[in-house]
């Protein structure tokens, strides 16, 4: 069976690959230049022009955007986009908006050819995965104003799978369609794949194993490239669990391959992403090293993405991944969100290393961490709860687990024990890091 | 090569006739006709981005 999606694209050299992306980037400066008055006024108010980017090193010198941009856009004409719009409102023929996790939500206009490219994007992801005509594809998600799965509902029947829309269902109804039609796939976010899989062993009695399950793909949180919480998923669903990356106002720009590389591939047929110091703003080339990602849709063209500054925290891999696809492979994936960082008693912390670490007890079932304000002390507080058939000492555990926070954070926690069910569940992104300090 | 090369030309084709089919569809005002056409020039976008990029930088 074939293994790539575009083997033109996918194994193209470096090089050439370099050579693309400046192509299209300068084409996408271009376009949105003459179409869209926030890109231009932003352009000319920093005394750039188009024609100025002569090489790759010159990219550089074009003004960044950021999500509070773009909600100032958004409040002028056209409604509800804004003027960064570079496509009159009647070429838009898809809404769908952030999740406002970080504030107001920005609304996104696409053309039907950025939906097309949308769909195109998440064709490389599902194939790369293993997402073949053969797959009978389960979509587990609300199909509301959120853009979730919804690429990857059409990427999947455009590659040729079955696809069965599982939207106003219930956890276990979804579920007991997934073994009705024996369902190859699905994908949902880490939080969702998990309770999906406590939902069909606590109230179905189904073990999630036995429903054959070939691939998951997990999107929207991190987990999927934690390894504990991947483990986890794969162990309560006896299959590869695959992590994806994209964004409303990016588009799909990363995935795992089949091979599992512990990182994600960047499309970078179809983006140009960089990394650069959250710091001095300098350009991080080498390794290893974390940094910012700053990502440009190359070919996005409703309400173009040039130069956003993510927040993400990413680091290039010192490795080619053994697929050979030359598309350059993030170690760990998405490790976190440099506005998610936060000083806890003077240390640097970030909510996934909390998450790492609480996903090796398979005894815990749900949790979440609360940061208020005792006086002048911060004070650090992991709520959990045990799984139901968890019968051992759970001292022993919690003692464990305060060490290993510890090691990991350098906090100490406080650890409460809270009553099943009392905390809450998700479906889609899980906030499981509450910081209460400001609000005291 | 060559085969890239000849599905580039075949893109290039199927782009001009949909223009084409557009620009007749504008003139007789047959919305059917417009809006059909307009989604086959974005999937020949699609194909573009797939070979005939690429192909720019290959050649």
């Amino acid at each position: 069976m074939r293994e790539y999606w575009n083997p033109v694209l996918e194994t193209m050299s470096g090089e050439r690959l370099r050579q693309l992306q400046f192509k299209k980037f300068k084409r996408v400066l271009q376009w949105a230049y003459e179409h869209s008055p926030f890109y231009r006024n932003l352009y000319r108010e920093a005394g750039l022009e188009p024609g100025d980017i002569k090489s790759f090193d010159d990219i550089r010198k074009v003004p960044k955007v950021d999500k509070a941009m773009l909600r100032e856009s958004q409040l002028k004409e056209p409604f509800p986009y804004g003027d960064i719009l570079a496509v009159p409102t009647e070429e838009i023929v898809v809404f769908r908006q952030t999740s406002g996790t970080t504030g107001l939500p920005v609304y996104q206009g696409d053309t039907w050819q950025d939906w097309e490219w949308w769909t195109e994007c998440w064709c490389y992801v599902l194939w790369a995965q293993g997402y073949r005509p053969t797959d009978r594809v389960f979509f587990p998600f609300g199909y509301n104003v959120f853009v979730a799965f919804w690429a990857a509902h059409y990427a999947a029947e455009k590659i040729g799978c079955e696809v069965v829309p599982g939207g106003v269902l219930d956890t276990e109804a979804r579920i007991l369609k997934m073994k009705e039609l024996k369902c190859t796939a699905f994908l949902a976010t880490p939080t969702y794949v998990l309770g999906m899989a406590t939902t069909a062993r606590e109230k179905l009695g189904i073990d999630p194993k036995e429903l054959g399950i070939k691939r998951i793909t997990c999107a929207g949180e991190p987990g999927a490239s934690i390894p504990s919480t991947k483990q986890r998923m794969q162990e309560a669903w006896g299959c590869p669990v695959y992590d994806h990356a994209g964004a409303t106002e990016i588009g799909a720009w990363g995935f795992e391959c089949a091979r599992q590389p512990g990182g994600l591939h960047v499309n970078e047929g179809f983006f140009l992403l960089e990394i650069e110091d959250p710091e001095t703003g300098e350009p991080i080339e080498e390794p290893g090293r974390v940094g910012k990602m700053v990502i440009t849709a190359l070919d996005r063209i409703g309400k173009p993405c040039i130069r956003f500054d993510s927040k993400d925290l990413v680091k290039w891999a010192d490795y080619n991944c053994e697929c050979g696809r030359t598309f350059r492979v993030l170690e760990g994936g998405v490790l976190g969100r440099a506005d998610d960082i936060t000083k806890v008693k003077g240390v640097l912390l970030s909510p996934s290393a909390i998450e790492e670490v609480v996903r090796l007890f398979p005894q815990i079932d749900e949790f979440e961490t609360v940061v208020t304000k005792r006086g002048d002390v911060d004070e650090i507080t992991l709520r959990l709860e045990f799984k139901p058939d968890f019968s051992g000492d759970q001292n022993q555990v919690l003692e464990r687990l305060r060490r290993e926070l510890r090691v990991k954070t350098n906090l100490n926690f406080k650890i409460e024990v809270c009553p099943r069910g009392t905390l809450p569940r998700y479906e889609v992104k899980a906030r499981r890091f509450k910081d209460l300090r400001e609000k005291e | 090569m060559d085969r890239l090369k000849a599905m580039d030309e075949n893109i290039k084709n199927l782009r001009r006739e949909a223009e084409k089919l557009l620009q007749l569809a504008d003139q007789e005002d047959l919305e059917a006709v417009r809006r059909n056409a307009k989604r086959i020039l974005a999937s020949v976008r699609m194909l573009e981005l797939e070979v005939s990029d690429p192909l720019e930088v290959l050649d």
